[in-house]
């Protein structure tokens, strides 16, 4: 792995589109789940993400908002469970903000 | 952000989305064992084949049909057991790593995948020997087996991948040769299971 040239930073960097909503791990995690699998609900992030309820909840609510994800609350027997999806506007997203981290890591190695 | 972070957080990613959508827990150990049944199955299946006491009522066709019959039947008990070791085996792997052995979207993905091409080939089989078709039935088992590793090592681990491949190309060579079933049995299902368990064992320790 390279770590030289950080100090001449190209130009390019600031024309890259990383986006802000993915810059927290749990956020980038949640995206990571749910861009491989159809759906998952909030117990399975949770565990996966190795997160408290309140943690995560507070995540999920940012992606909901932004229109990143998608959640349907139901009922297993009385115990409710939310379940999770990456909308296409979430994908397209995602998508972007992992091309923008492979070219800032070309760029560097240049 | 610079470089290094950006590099760790793909790699944060892969390994997330690897985590979430592939089941891990197989153990080397329960492939081992399995590789050692076989043999073991192989090895008495042998033992039967080579007793020569049915040409004494003059009757070798029927007394070789009869066993092979014995020896297919054998095999699929053979490969339930298999399967419970499997499940066994990866119940105690899951609970050393500390993941959650359960029913998941991940698991039933392996499930499904690697269970329905195997059933086909294991029915296709049975009805083989029911018309007493005995001549590909080891090549089928190799070639559905390897089928069924391929169908479901996206949800699981890559080296299954690898032992499917191999598993197809020895039961599509198997189909050429008219001889020697039962050497292809063995490698397919002892020798390569153990190779592979073994590799799965190194692996674990590396970690």
């Amino acid at each position: 792995m390279k770590t030289g040239g950080q100090d001449t930073k190209p130009a390019t960097i600031s024309i890259t589109r990383l986006n802000k909503a993915f810059e927290s791990r749990v956020r980038l995690g949640v995206m990571s789940v749910l861009m491989v699998n159809d759906s998952a609900d909030f117990t399975t992030l949770k565990q996966l993400l190795e997160l408290t309820d309140g943690n995560l909840s507070s995540h999920t609510r940012a992606l909901e908002e932004l229109g990143y994800i998608s959640c349907e609350k139901r009922f297993i027997g009385r115990k409710p469970n939310t379940v999770f999806s990456v909308t296409d506007k979430g994908r397209e997203a995602f998508q972007e903000h992992l091309s923008a981290l492979e070219k800032l890591i070309g760029d560097c190695d240049k | 952000m610079d470089n290094n972070e950006a590099i760790k957080d793909l790699r944060d990613i892969r390994a997330m989305m690897e985590k979430s959508s592939r089941f891990q827990a197989i153990s080397g150990w329960g492939l081992t064992i399995i590789g050692i049944l076989a043999l073991t199955a192989s090895w008495i299946a042998h033992a039967i084949f080579s007793e020569t006491g049915g040409t004494l009522f003059g009757d070798t066709e029927r007394l070789w049909a009869h066993k092979t019959q014995v020896a297919v039947y054998g095999s699929m008990i053979l490969v339930c057991i298999c399967g419970l070791i499997v499940f066994l085996s990866s119940m105690i792997m899951a609970r050393r790593k500390g993941i959650d052995f359960k029913f998941d979207n991940t698991m039933r993905r392996v499930l499904i995948n690697f269970t329905v091409p195997l059933l086909a080939g294991g029915l296709l089989c049975l009805a083989l020997v029911m018309q007493h078709h005995y001549g590909l039935t080891s090549s089928i088992m190799l070639i559905f087996y390897g089928l069924a590793l391929i169908n479901c090592h996206h949800f699981s681990h890559p080296t299954l991948g690898l032992l499917g491949y191999l598993e197809l190309l020895l039961g599509l060579i198997d189909c050429f040769v008219a001889t020697h079933a039962l050497l292809f049995w063995t490698i397919g299902f002892g020798v390569l299971h153990i190779v592979a368990g073994i590799s799965f064992i190194i692996k674990e320790r590396k970690k």
